[in-house]
């Protein structure tokens, strides 16, 4: 019981600090400048977006694993060169 | 450095620029994307014609070797150029500076002596146009509201842009963050360090003469507005060809 009321209490304190020291910045004239939000950050994306045509190409990618694969695993055997 | 289209007017800030009310000293750009435009375009500055503009929005034969037909979703113009160079802008904010930090509960970040500068700045009156996130850079004043400013450059301010009289070196207040980094100071770049600007200040737009210790005070409170400075790496760009198009030197235009 005991325990929960301190906890309470420190967490009441804290709230209180911190909305103080919010109160106190709001009321100056001046107010801190916030980090930039960065709301493109997919360089990846864009490259790919500047060098293909997106669906289209995409699609054909991904539907090449479905095709029939050699049982060699695609390298030509010394006979084919041959012929 | 001057300004390309006003050869009497120093450059513009391009730090912190998203949250000012306007872009160059006159506000004659709207917003960043109206103010990218310009210095491509301006014959003083890079001086890109239509054409060589046009030219230079296509990919270079480098990449283009390496690279599809684009389509007319990727292709790039003037208008996704300004945009891009807009959106790179918008992130040069500068936060964390000591001051912010004490304003944000750090009750150590600053000194006595800067407290004390700080004190005088909102006592004076600077803050009566020097205040918000950017400490300014959110309205257009008069240069000279107590006795006229005297400086060489012909710069008129905001009434080039407006054609009133009554705009008449009116200015757009300049941010100050940052600004022991932003030497030269005034539109005209006439005050070399930061005392002389204060003591300018002071006596034209205030009415007030500070005390070498006071203009100290509030150098020293200035000085607590840098904040952490834009930190990205430059992009390596494809090699020049024989068929990259080359800009004319200005002398031969």
């Amino acid at each position: 019981m005991n325990r929960r009321i301190i906890s309470t209490a420190i967490f009441l304190l804290g709230a209180g600090l911190a909305s103080q020291t919010s109160i106190a910045a709001s009321q100056e004239p001046i107010q801190p400048i916030e980090p930039a939000k960065v709301t493109n950050a997919s360089p990846g994306r864009t490259r790919q977006e500047a060098l293909f045509r997106p669906a289209p190409v995409e699609i054909w990618l991904h539907l090449l694993q479905f095709l029939p694969q050699p049982v060699d695993g695609g390298h030509r055997q010394h006979q084919d060169l041959d012929r | 450095v001057t300004s390309g289209s006003r050869p009497d007017q120093r450059a513009d800030r391009t730090i912190t620029p998203a949250s000012t009310i306007a872009q160059f000293w006159d506000g004659r750009a709207a917003d960043l994307k109206a103010q990218a435009g310009g210095p491509i375009a301006n014959p003083g500055e890079m001086g890109f014609s239509t054409p060589w503009r046009s030219a230079c929005c296509r990919p270079s034969p480098a990449t283009s070797k390496n690279s599809r037909k684009p389509s007319a979703a990727n292709k790039i113009d003037i208008d996704k150029v300004t945009n891009s160079i807009a959106a790179f802008e918008d992130t040069l904010v500068t936060p964390n500076s000591r001051f912010d930090k004490w304003l944000k509960g750090d009750k150590k970040a600053l000194t006595a002596n800067e407290l004390a500068g700080y004190q005088l700045f909102k006592e004076t009156g600077c803050v009566a146009c020097h205040n918000g996130p950017a400490v300014g850079g959110n309205s257009f004043q008069k240069f000279g509201v107590v006795e006229p400013y005297k400086g060489d450059s012909k710069a008129e301010g905001r009434a080039a842009v407006t054609g009133k009289d009554a705009d008449r070196f009116n200015f757009k207040v300049p941010t100050l963050r940052n600004v022991e980094m932003t030497y030269p100071y005034f539109h005209d770049g006439a005050a070399n360090t930061l005392p002389e600007a204060v003591d300018t200040m002071a006596r034209i737009q205030l009415g007030k003469k500070f005390t070498p210790e006071e203009n100290a005070k509030v150098v020293a409170f200035l000085k607590t507005l840098t904040g952490d400075q834009p930190n990205f790496k430059l992009p390596i760009l494809p090699p020049s060809a024989d068929a990259t198009p080359r800009p004319t030197p200005f002398d031969k235009k």
